[in-house]
């Protein structure tokens, strides 16, 4: 038997607003996964130990402060540096059309916004999951 | 001709009411359930009013309970306060949109510091990186509001700020800038949010919330002897509404919160009429007028009630809330923004009906970026139209007698005391956050709320019902506002020449007294404004006070 998805929801940053992030998470849990959600005001490291330690399938990320660009870029870095190659990485939030392809080629597998609907996301990540 | 009893006639009215929803096949099972659980009829009477006593209960404005507002007249001859708040990259360009804010009509200068600042956090501090200047004001130093007041008319205006932790900082900054400005911080007029217990909601709770508490009070209890025209704490409920709650949870932990606040400054020997009519409120309104408008009627009569009753206040300036009310930031909604000017204007119809002393507004491109000029004139002009041009201020609370809105009242009052009890069988607000009851229950109520959206049930327009088919992408049209990076460097540079420039001595001086009365039980505001003309950092004082009383640790709560 297949064992549930793990996720981990994390708040990266200082931006506290984690409604989003909540309403995902717990979505998410309704559709089968197992989320475990970080709580507020991670750094890069916080989230990626959390990562390891929960040997999470799929990385959500919420975002709404504007500042993704500087902080996924930390974040994706600490990934390569521990050998993460196998976790769906998904940043959700205020992501301006620009930054999407910057995202991208940091390595983020999907990007939501503010009302998606969220079997869009379940879909993806069942689609999608590396393992 | 026989004169009938109320009683008679009540009985009269609801056989009627009865007779006309059989005739006319009303179907009791299909009323709407309003938050709060509140079922809505399709048609209200006198008799759903039964007992309700118009004197004491209604009465007239400017006299206890305040059902009708904290003034005769209220806004009859002149408009309400308009409050928009801004701020961003360094004091350089806040002021800028200040002063186009002023040049517009608006006397209120009011700053959103930015998220290393909320969090004590100073500009080249590591975590700081990529926020500095980004969403509001950057303060790192007494020299960041001599530049931003400098040349402002503050003798004629208010400034106010949305800070909820370390408004005592802020606030000790401000003062000691005045000073060096040649104005007189004693004559201040303004509000700051200073409520650490609803920054649990936002996520900008540094100290531990009996830290953040003893902190708040000190600005309340040094702002109530030296600085008598200033509003030292205002209740931030908009938090616990962006934070998902619905109407009756916002007032009723908003109370709990202003219940220990208020029991706090009563055990250090402050008398409630002392300081009672200092405490003011940021409400939310949100969308639905009618409900809004009934709860800022039911908040301004169970506010008098509780001081009256509970806290023995006697003068009517103590018993009468005075509140600000902002169109709830979370009806903006991303699909074809320009609807929200329609949106936000229904939540600033509702703070008008309700009787609010201030509104600040949001903009309708809020979801994509901070406002620009344009869309903070939108705002601005929104709420002027209100207050100006539509005669709703001609009477004052309009809505009285209005069968439905008093029972709605009657309602939503009744309902916020039983969820406020809740509060204090924890043993008060503290307790109540800390074990996450308040948490979970707002985000049971939000997750149902998003739930109906999801389903269709509740509609948003443009989102889940009418959408468009080829809508333009609103990241191709709008012009979004872009952190300039040569702001977050001047800050950055400021902050370093500061911090070389000062005499050590005096500052390693002050944060060692700082840290001593933290220690103990005095009062902290001189020492904090000490540390401010020692020109120690909003990072260095907030180390400081995180040390003594230990940082917050966010609930995981999901």
């Amino acid at each position: 038997m297949r064992k549930r998805i793990r996720v981990v929801m994390a708040k990266l940053g200082l931006d506290g607003h984690d409604l989003g992030a909540k309403m995902i998470a717990s979505f998410l849990r309704d559709s089968g996964m197992e989320v475990i959600y970080t709580g507020r005001h991670q750094t890069p490291d916080q989230v990626v130990a959390a990562v390891i330690q929960e040997g999470a399938d799929v990385l959500g990320v919420s975002i709404l402060s504007g500042a993704h660009l500087g902080l996924v870029k930390k974040l994706m870095n600490k990934m390569k540096d521990k050998e993460i190659n196998d976790c769906l990485v998904i940043v959700g939030g205020l992501i301006p059309k620009v930054d999407r392809p910057v995202l991208k080629k940091m390595g983020v597998h999907a990007i939501f916004s503010g009302g998606t609907d969220i079997e869009d996301v379940v879909t993806f990540i069942t689609e999608n999951i590396q393992r | 001709m026989k004169k009938t009893t109320e009683r008679e006639s009540i009985q009269r009215i609801r056989e009627e009411e009865e007779r006309w929803s059989k005739e006319n096949r009303i179907d009791k099972s299909a009323n709407y359930s309003i938050a709060g659980n509140i079922e809505i009829k399709a048609v209200y009477t006198p008799g759903d009013l039964q007992g309700t006593d118009f004197l004491s209960q209604i009465g007239f404005p400017g006299e206890y309970p305040y059902t009708r507002g904290p003034y005769p007249e209220m806004y009859r001859h002149r408009p309400w306060q308009y409050s928009l708040f801004s701020g961003f990259g360094s004091a350089e360009d806040t002021q800028k949109r200040w002063k186009f804010l002023w040049d517009t009509g608006q006397r209120a200068f009011s700053v959103l510091p930015d998220l290393p600042t909320h969090m004590g956090l100073d500009s080249d501090h590591p975590r700081a990186e990529d926020e500095v200047g980004r969403l509001g004001l950057a303060i790192d130093t007494v020299e960041d509001f001599e530049i931003l007041f400098s040349g402002l008319p503050l003798k004629e205006a208010s400034f106010s700020c949305n800070e909820e932790t370390l408004a005592a900082v802020i606030f000790a900054f401000v003062w000691v800038a005045m000073e060096n400005l040649g104005m007189d911080p004693r004559k201040l007029r303004g509000a700051i949010s200073n409520d650490p217990l609803a920054a649990v909601h936002k996520g900008t709770t540094v100290l531990n919330l009996e830290g953040g508490v003893r902190l708040a009070v000190d600005l309340i209890e040094f702002c109530v002897r030296n600085a008598p025209r200033y509003y030292p704490i205002n209740l931030k409920a908009v938090n616990l509404r962006e934070g998902g709650a619905n109407p009756i949870q916002e007032v009723a932990y908003t109370f709990s919160n202003a219940i220990c606040y208020i029991e706090r400054a009563l055990e250090r020997g402050m008398d409630i009429d002392d300081f009672a009519s200092k405490l003011s409120i940021f409400f939310a309104s949100n969308i639905e007028i009618l409900e809004e408008a009934a709860k800022f009627r039911a908040a301004r009569r169970l506010w008098a009630k509780m001081m009256k009753e509970r806290f023995g206040a006697k003068t009517p300036k103590s018993c009468s809330l005075r509140f600000t009310a902002e169109a709830n930031p979370n009806n903006m909604q991303a699909e074809e923004p320009e609807l929200n000017l329609v949106r936000a204007a229904c939540g600033a119809i509702a703070s008008a009906l309700g009787g609010a002393q201030g509104t600040p507004h949001p903009c309708y491109d809020e979801v994509y970026s901070i406002p620009t000029e344009k869309s903070h004139s939108l705002a601005l002009g929104t709420v002027q139209i209100l207050a100006e041009e539509t005669n709703i201020t001609r009477t004052v609370d309009p809505l009285a007698g209005s069968y439905y809105v008093e029972y709605l009242t009657n309602e939503i009052e009744k309902r916020v005391v039983e969820e406020i009890k809740k509060v204090e069988e924890f043993g008060g607000a503290i307790k109540a956050l800390e074990s996450g009851y308040i948490s979970k229950t707002i985000l049971s109520w939000f997750l149902e709320d998003q739930r109906a959206i999801q389903t269709g049930e509740k509609v948003v327009v443009r989102r889940n019902k009418y959408r468009l088919k080829n809508g333009e992408n609103p990241w191709d049209y709008l012009q979004v506002h872009e952190l300039d990076s040569k702001a977050v460097e001047r800050q950055i540079k400021r902050l370093k020449e500061v911090r070389r420039m000062r005499d050590t001595q005096k500052w390693s001086e002050a944060l060692r007294n700082l840290r001593r009365a933290a220690e103990g039980s005095e009062n902290m505001m001189p020492f904090i404004i000490e540390a401010a003309r020692a020109r120690a950092s909003f990072g260095e004082i907030t180390g400081v006070l995180k040390e003594v009383f230990g940082e917050y640790h966010d609930l995981k709560v999901i």
